[in-house]
C-alpha cells in the first residue's frame, strides 16, 4: 500500500528526472553546449544510441517522466477520495489507485531496463559516461525501487 | 491484483526490449551516399571554385563527426559538386593526445592521396576521448585497410615529417580565432560548432553573392 513517503519520493524524483531530461531535450535541439563534468556527455549524446528512430532518447524520458508525474498526481487524488458511503464494499473506482500504482511502476521497470541498456553502452562500446544519464538512470531505479515497494506490499495476501 | 501486477511486469518488459530493438536498429551502421568530387590533399572540389570552406576538426571530436557524416554530405552535393564550394580541411587536434595521432595518420594518408578516405574512416570508429581507437597501431591497421603503402605510412608516422603542417594548420586556426571543434571560415566568417545546414548555406549564399 503506497503512504505519502512513496508519493513524495517518486514525484519529487519524476520532478527531477523531468528537469533533467528537458534539459537534455533542449540541448539537442538547440545544439547548444552541454554543460557536463568531463567531456563524456558530448560523445555520449552525439552518439548514434542518442536517437531512436529520429527521436532523441532525452524525449522519451522526459515523456515517462511527464506521465509518471501525471499518474502519481492522479493515484493521490484518488487515494485521498472519501469511500462513497460507510460501505466496506468499496465502488470498483477504489481499485484504481492500486492499477495507478501499478502503472507507475511498470514505467519505470521499463525505464530502469533501457537505462541499464544505455549504461552498458556507455560502459562497453562509447567508453564515456555522461553525468546526466547516470543521474536520470537512477532516479528512475529508485522511482521502480519505491512504487515496488508499495505495489508489492498491496498485492500481498 | 498479483496477475494485474504480473501482466504490468510483462508489459515493461516487452516495451524496454521493443525499444533496446529500435535503439539497436537505429545504431546500425548507415550506407554512406556517394558523391564523386575531385579531391587533392587535404581540400575537396573545383579549385577554381569562387569560395572555400575551411573546416578546423579534431578526428576525437564527436560534433565534428556529425558534420562529416551528415551536413559535409549535402553541401558535397549541393555546393561541391557543383563547382561552386571547395572544402579545406584543417588539423585542430586539441581533445588529447590520439587526437595528435590521429592529424599525423591522417596527413600521412594524404601523402598517398588517401586522406578523404583516412577522414571518413576516422569518424566512423571514433569512440570517444583517448580511448584507443587512434594508437598508432590502430593508425596502421587502418592504413592497411585502405591499401596505402604500409612502410611509406610507418616511415611518415615515426618520421614526424607532417607535424610541421597541422602546427600551420593550428596557428591559421588561431589567427581566425577558432577556440575549439568543429570551426569553420567561409568567406571570412567564423562559423563555431556543427551548426545546422541553414547556417552554412545563408554563410556560402553571402559568399558567393561577394565574390561575383
Amino acid at each position: 500500500m503506497w503512504t505519502n513517503r512513496h508519493r513524495w519520493i517518486v514525484a519529487g524524483a519524476s520532478s527531477v528526472g523531468a528537469g533533467i531530461s528537458g534539459y537534455l531535450a533542449y540541448t539537442k535541439v538547440s545544439g547548444s553546449s552541454l554543460l557536463c563534468v568531463g567531456r563524456g556527455c558530448e560523445i555520449v549524446n552525439s552518439s548514434p544510441f542518442a536517437v531512436v528512430m529520429g527521436v532523441p532518447v532525452a524525449f522519451l524520458g522526459l515523456g515517462m517522466y511527464l506521465a509518471i508525474i501525471f499518474l502519481v498526481t492522479w493515484e493521490t487524488l484518488l487515494s485521498h477520495r472519501r469511500p462513497i458511503g460507510s460501505s466496506p464494499h468499496l465502488p470498483p473506482l477504489a481499485l484504481h489507485p492500486f492499477l495507478l500504482q501499478a502503472a507507475i511502476f511498470a514505467m519505470a521497470l521499463a525505464g530502469t531496463i533501457y537505462s541499464a541498456y544505455l549504461t552498458a553502452i556507455e560502459l562497453f562500446w562509447l567508453r564515456a559516461i555522461c553525468s546526466w544519464c547516470v543521474a536520470s538512470a537512477i532516479l528512475v531505479t529508485a522511482i521502480a525501487a519505491t512504487s515496488a515497494h508499495g505495489v508489492l506490499l498491496r498485492a500481498s495476501p | 491484483m498479483r496477475r494485474t501486477l504480473v501482466l504490468f511486469i510483462a508489459g515493461a518488459v516487452i516495451v524496454a526490449g521493443g525499444l533496446i530493438g529500435l535503439s539497436l536498429y537505429s545504431a546500425r551502421p548507415q550506407k554512406t551516399e556517394v558523391v564523386v568530387v575531385p579531391a587533392q590533399g587535404t581540400t575537396k572540389g573545383s579549385p577554381t571554385a569562387p569560395v572555400t570552406l575551411m573546416e578546423f576538426a579534431d578526428f576525437q571530436c564527436s560534433h565534428c563527426a556529425d558534420f562529416a557524416s551528415g551536413t559535409l554530405r549535402r553541401l558535397e552535393r549541393e555546393y561541391v559538386a557543383t563547382g561552386k564550394v571547395r572544402v579545406v580541411f584543417r588539423q585542430f587536434p586539441v581533445l588529447g593526445q590520439e587526437s595528435v595521432w590521429a592529424a599525423i595518420g591522417a596527413e600521412c594518408a594524404a601523402k598517398q592521396g588517401k586522406f578523404w578516405a583516412f577522414h571518413d574512416l576516422l569518424f566512423r570508429v571514433r569512440r570517444g576521448v583517448d580511448a584507443g581507437a587512434f594508437l598508432p597501431a590502430r593508425l596502421l591497421a587502418y592504413a592497411r585497410e585502405l591499401g596505402l603503402d604500409q612502410e611509406a605510412f610507418r616511415a611518415c608516422l615515426q618520421s614526424g615529417q607532417v607535424v610541421e603542417k597541422i602546427r600551420e594548420d593550428i596557428q591559421e586556426g588561431v589567427k581566425y580565432g577558432v577556440e575549439g571543434t568543429p570551426s569553420f571560415v567561409i568567406g571570412g566568417r567564423l562559423i563555431v560548432g556543427n551548426q545546422p545546414y541553414e547556417v552554412f548555406k545563408e554563410a556560402i549564399e553571402e559568399a558567393l553573392a561577394q565574390a561575383r
